[in-house]
């Protein structure tokens, strides 16, 4: 592992470096050639219709053309064109990050290798492998989803009347949303640990497109099949105790604990051994031990930064909810580029019946405009 | 192959074009969208990024006379940009994935000792100089094990070598490149 974080410096390399490490690069077989010719040559086509189809939209537009009029393209028109490509260009990319992010808060890293231990839990291990993967048997677990299907509603942004600052309020969503960050990742929760060597095998349903890493022949892939790993975090041993930790920062209407039945499963009741799965479970139960879905690869998270002169604004505050509005940057503070990285989180906040303590109700981001018109509007200090 | 040989190509037969394209600059594509996306993508990830590449070059060609000029520096841009893009894309959809090089310096940091005074330029043009001093085959087994991860039934047939052959090599080869770089002031 160490080895090969080593050689993770060589990312990102620039020109020469790159230059030398492609002269290494293996050389692209035949039949992958094959594929990505025919991926290219498919997205090509349907970037040429598009333009073939602008062009004959502009010429309709522009009627019968009688004359033709021989002229020079005028020199200031390239840099405008190109400007006007980049503020297009600009907004896709930030309306793109702003619905996806809106859509990954399901989340869930994929664990940190760091985290990966091997045990003599093989031998048990490889039974339930061959058992589960020897057969084909089709389960009857319905809907056919992924654990990736969160559904999440787009609130549409309604402007406060005010906002205020205020150190009770202000601390309240600053440790939760601290908190929502450091207990989830990308698909699920972060666990400190799992073991790989304790994994179980299933098939899936074709139609769920699965093609992931090999865990048991590294550097292959393998299609329609799900790994699930044993989660050896102490602080899970079951469903619950993973719903429960979730309740620990989010209230009973959030979609993360709305959705959460809808990813896990339990042997017996959601699947047994032998099934092939007709969805991705993102977390399973069986034998009394909890498995979570190993899509393999490595990701870390983009950190959370803030600006110390940026408060957190508080708006509709009742003595049951309110909600914050956070200025974030999303892995380092760009003041050159403040468009790129930086979002509005509107916090929803309640006070749980449950608990007595306040807990989120959901995170929408905004664009980072929201945020300053905010603060622009700030009433008082509370 | 020039631009203007290219151009004409282009005109008789737009598909061979593709291909003769794909086949001269494929590699050199493959390793920057790689060398972008290797910590935040999958192989998949690598291969439809490089495929978005490769139609908006194809496009750049036929509407943007792209083969007019430095073709590789214009490929090599072209490539770097959208690796980039879409590397972002795909951190943003996964979590925020990144792949920085502050964050590569104090990973490795965690497992070897570093000169603060080295940037991750020079540590890459360190690590890439002292990886070249261990000569073929073993410099490429290594690059190909740890950096495109790869197996050692792929990088055997690669190097024309058993895979046996290349595990103990490179064991070696690791071993021999560990010593170089603590000569040169970066251990473990």
């Amino acid at each position: 592992m160490e080895d090969r974080r080593l050689f993770d410096i060589l990312g990102n390399a620039e020109d020469d470096s790159m230059e030398r490490l492609s002269g290494r690069c293996p050389g692209i077989m035949d039949t992958q050639f094959d594929k990505l010719l025919a991926m290219s040559e498919k997205k090509y086509s349907v970037k040429k219709r598009e333009i073939e189809a602008n062009r004959t939209e502009k010429e309709k537009v522009s009627g019968d053309v009688t004359g033709v009029e021989l002229g020079r393209r005028p020199a200031w028109i390239t840099p405008l064109c190109t400007a006007a490509s980049i503020i297009l260009v600009t907004g896709l990319v930030i309306g793109s990050v702003t619905f996806f992010r809106r859509n990954s808060k399901g989340g869930g890293d994929i664990p940190p290798v760091a985290a990966v231990t091997t045990t003599a839990a093989s031998t048990v291990t490889t039974e339930e492998i061959t058992a589960a993967a020897n057969t084909s048997e089709i389960s009857t677990t319905t809907a056919a989803t992924t654990a990736e299907e969160y559904v999440y509603t787009t609130k549409p942004y309604k402007e406060p009347d005010e906002v205020f600052i205020s150190e009770y309020y202000g601390d309240t969503a600053a440790g939760l949303f601290r908190k929502d960050e450091e207990i989830l990742g990308a698909s699920g929760i972060i666990v400190n640990g799992y073991d790989t060597d304790d994994r179980l095998r299933f098939q899936t349903d074709p139609a769920l497109g699965l093609y992931l890493y090999d865990i048991e022949n590294k550097g292959e892939m393998v299609k329609d099949t799900a790994f699930y790993v044993h989660i050896t975090d102490s602080r899970f041993h079951s469903i619950n105790d993973l719903r429960n930790y979730l309740r620990t920062v989010y209230s009973e209407d959030n979609e993360h604990i709305k959705n959460f039945d809808e990813n896990v499963g339990r042997a017996g009741e959601d699947f047994s051994k032998d099934s092939v799965l007709k969805k991705i479970y993102r977390y399973i139960e069986y034998n009394d031990k909890l498995y979570q879905f190993y899509p393999g690869g490595v990701s870390s998270c983009l950190p959370r930064v803030y600006k110390d002169d940026e408060p957190i604004l508080i708006a509709d505050a009742t003595d049951n909810s309110f909600t914050a509005y956070i200025h974030v940057w999303y892995g380092e503070i760009n003041e050159n580029d403040p468009e790129w990285g930086a979002y509005c989180e509107e916090v929803e906040l309640v006070l749980d019946p449950e608990y007595n303590e306040w807990r989120i109700e959901s995170v929408t981001e905004r664009e980072p405009s929201v945020y300053v018109n905010l603060r622009s509007k700030l009433v008082y200090d509370g | 192959m020039t631009g203007s040989e290219l151009k004409k190509l282009l005109e008789d037969s737009p598909e061979e074009c593709h291909k003769l394209l794909m086949k001269e600059y494929g590699r050199y594509v493959y390793a920057i969208v790689y060398n972008k996306l290797r910590c935040c993508g999958s192989r998949e990830d690598v291969e439809e990024c490089f495929s978005d590449i490769f139609a908006e070059i194809f496009i750049d060609f036929e509407y943007r006379e792209a083969y007019k000029g430095d073709i590789k520096n214009y490929i090599g841009t072209v490539s770097k940009h959208k690796a980039i893009d879409f590397c972002r894309r795909l951190n943003t959809v996964k979590g925020r994935s990144v792949y920085t090089e502050e964050e590569d310096i104090r990973q490795l940091a965690s497992d070897f000792n570093v000169d603060e005074r080295v940037d991750s330029s020079e540590l890459r043009r360190i690590l890439l100089d002292k990886i070249d001093e261990l000569g073929e085959p073993d410099s490429t087994i290594l690059i190909q094990k740890f950096y495109y991860d790869m197996s050692s039934n792929e990088i055997a047939k690669n190097v024309s070598m058993t895979a046996s052959s290349v595990r103990s090599r490179c064991s070696r080869a690791m071993e021999k490149l560990r010593v170089k770089l603590a000569a040169a002031g970066i251990t473990r």
